[in-house]
């Protein structure tokens, strides 16, 4: 069964500071490919930056949004994320309002749930024209794609 | 003897040994106890790590033995059976990693197929009751000395009345290292990095971090040792279950489709191995005996379909030994297994003997949330993690499943045969979920 995630977060102060380390450490993110496709659970994420800073003269955002489409309970495999991934989520979250408190991820793991349940927001609609096949499913029919 | 070259090396005379050798003995039995007196029991498991061997039996650990003792001896205790230590001070596990060791077994049996005939409720031995406190296990190179170590524990626990035997289980090595259904057993174990092995078979896999198996503080693990450190660091949990085969159930089914495919193939199916231990991974069409050294250096890296080896047979299942063909990781699901079948060898002119036979199984980890309830759950009773098992399809041997909905599927090139209206063959009749301390461990116990 898909599952979505709609996190949407607000940077830390200061923001323009924070802001230009995330849109660094996401510049990065292109090197977790191989991590992602071994963990094999996420159809689809993408971060992007909201709500510009209307008061800044530069380009400045002030929240940062993670939206994906992913196969199983979120529960089930974010012990697996966390594992591979620890550092990366670790160097976003202290760009992140109240990311600090659920900082070294791997020991805070509750935590760390809870945060990202926090900032989920509830989409109003959702299309899916395949909501039941998983990533696994698709990737055994077409093999050639991966 | 070698060492993995990998650091750190654990503090082996500390941690008790079944996690991290097999003993190799040829009998056991695992004693269900309740502790009525604290500081009766305190004395008890005082003196089982006295040093003292003249006292009483000590607790086997880790350490390396020059020649193999007559007989091994390991402890562990449920929740409820620290609680009714009464320790002094807080024990407490305030991380949710520690959950299923806290609810116990029984609370956690749905989750993982404990349902219908397998539900705690019917469990035996007391297992699955609250008054369940201590798992007592002997090993032992033969049932004289099985015996006679277990008078002297009797009259040694029964003191001052302090723990009472609830039940006990007895297990014993059948010829070959063979398991009822008649396939060779204790092939495979994770390669823990830091421990020194006789005879660890080369293996494909990773060498697995030693904080998988033993409570110990690494930046990478994802939990904290618990406090006190003194009772928790070196330690482990283990899955007891005692795990009844319906031998003759399963050596019908393989006749009953003995038009379709030859009895011992489709027993090399359902297992991922030919009865002998030969893997399906390397030797597809024949038992053919393979060197030691190759039964279990394999992954299933050239199988995606699982045409050589199942992808839902039981060892492709229980241990898909390679990630990027199924949801989440491997690495984080090993675990180690130490079983002793009960009951004697199965006699096809008997089938309907009445005895009943199965296997003592030890499942040992330290997150059981994450890798021994993760198999049960996801891996032997769902289907979703891979792509190429048929929907709601279980392990053909251990799954929970029913004539109304059972499928298991063996895919060659071009057709995939199908077999279903199977029982379930391999039923929970009993399970305990132990903390396994240090030594250091029980003589904090000991102690407070
Ligand atoms: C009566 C019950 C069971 C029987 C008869 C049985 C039988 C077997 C056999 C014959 C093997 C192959 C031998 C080997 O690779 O060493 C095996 C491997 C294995 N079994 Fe079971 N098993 C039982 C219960 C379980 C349970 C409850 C688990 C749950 C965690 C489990 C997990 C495994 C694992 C992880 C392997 C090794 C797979 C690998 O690394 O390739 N088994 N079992």
């Amino acid at each position: 069964m898909q599952n979505l995630l709609n996190f949407i977060v607000p940077i830390a102060a200061p923001v323009e500071e924070n802001y230009k380390a995330l849109k660094e450490l996401l510049q990065t993110l292109d090197g977790h490919r191989e991590i992602f496709d071994e963990i094999g659970t996420v159809h689809f994420a993408r971060f992007l930056f909201l709500e510009k800073d209307t008061t800044s003269t530069n380009e400045v955002y002030t929240q940062l949004a993670l939206f994906t489409v992913y196969d199983g309970d979120f529960e089930t495999y974010i012990d697996d994320f966390v594992v591979k991934v620890n550092d990366l989520f670790n160097a976003l979250l202290k760009h992140l309002e109240g990311g600090e408190a659920v900082i070294p991820v791997n020991k805070n793991l509750t935590a760390f749930t809870e945060y990202v349940r926090k900032y989920d927001r509830k989409e109003e609609h959702s299309y899916r024209a395949y909501p039941n096949l998983t990533v696994q499913e698709i990737k055994a029919k077409f093999p050639t794609e991966n | 003897m070698e060492t993995n070259a990998s650091e750190p090396k654990l503090p082996l005379a500390d941690i008790q040994g079944l996690i991290l050798r097999g003993y190799n003995m040829a009998t056991v039995r695992h004693f269900i106890l309740r502790i009525d007196n604290a500081d009766g029991a305190k004395r008890f498991i005082g003196n089982l790590v006295s040093g003292d061997g003249e006292t009483s039996p000590q607790i086997t650990t880790a350490a390396w033995w020059d020649k193999k003792p007559n007989y091994c001896l390991n402890i562990g205790f449920t929740y409820n059976g620290l609680e009714a230590l009464k320790l002094q001070g807080d024990f407490s596990l305030r991380s949710d990693h520690f959950e299923p060791f806290k609810q116990g077994a029984a609370a956690r049996g749905a989750k993982i197929g404990d349902e219908g005939e397998s539900a705690p409720e019917h469990w035996q031995g007391k297992l699955g009751t609250d008054e369940v406190h201590i798992l007592l296990s002997v090993y032992a190179q033969d049932s004289n000395v099985l015996e006679s170590i277990s008078g002297s524990l009797r009259s040694l626990f029964r003191q001052g009345e302090a723990i009472h035997e609830l039940s006990h289980f007895d297990g014993a090595q059948l010829p070959d290292n063979r398991v009822h259904f008649g396939y060779r057993d204790g092939i495979a174990q994770p390669t823990i990095e830091g421990v020194p092995t006789v005879r660890q078979l080369p293996d494909k896999q990773k060498v697995a971090p030693a904080y998988y198996f033993v409570l110990i503080e690494d930046d990478d693990s994802s939990y904290e040792v618990p406090t006190p450190d003194r009772l928790w660091m070196n330690g482990s949990f283990v899955a007891f279950r005692v795990l009844e085969q319906d031998v003759a159930g399963f050596e019908n089914l393989l006749q009953q489709q003995a038009d379709k495919i030859s009895p011992e193939m489709l027993a090399a199916k359902m297992c991922g191995r030919w009865r002998n231990g030969v893997p399906l991974a390397l030797s597809p069409d024949t038992d053919t005996k393979l060197p030691e050294e190759q039964l279990n250096n394999f992954d299933y890296s050239d199988d995606r379909k699982g045409v050589k080896c199942p992808v839902g047979s039981h060892i492709r299942r229980t241990n898909p030994r390679n990630s990027d063909q199924i949801q989440g990781l491997v690495e984080t699901r090993r675990i180690v297994r130490r079983g002793m079948p009960y009951g004697p060898p199965y006699d096809p002119h008997s089938p309907d003997d009445g005895i009943k036979r199965g296997l003592l199984g030890m499942f040992i980890c330290t997150r059981l949330d994450l890798q021994f309830e993760f198999i049960m759950e996801e891996w032997v009773n769902k289907s979703e993690f891979s792509g190429f098992l048929s929907n709601n399809s279980k392990d053909p041997l251990l799954g929970n499943n029913s004539p109304e909905s059972s499928e298991f599927d063996m895919p060659d090139e071009k057709t995939t045969l199908k077999i279903s209206e199977f029982q379930r063959f391999i039923k929970t009749r009993g399970g305990a979920y132990c903390f396994l301390p240090s030594i250091t461990g029980l003589k904090y116990i000991a102690n407070n």
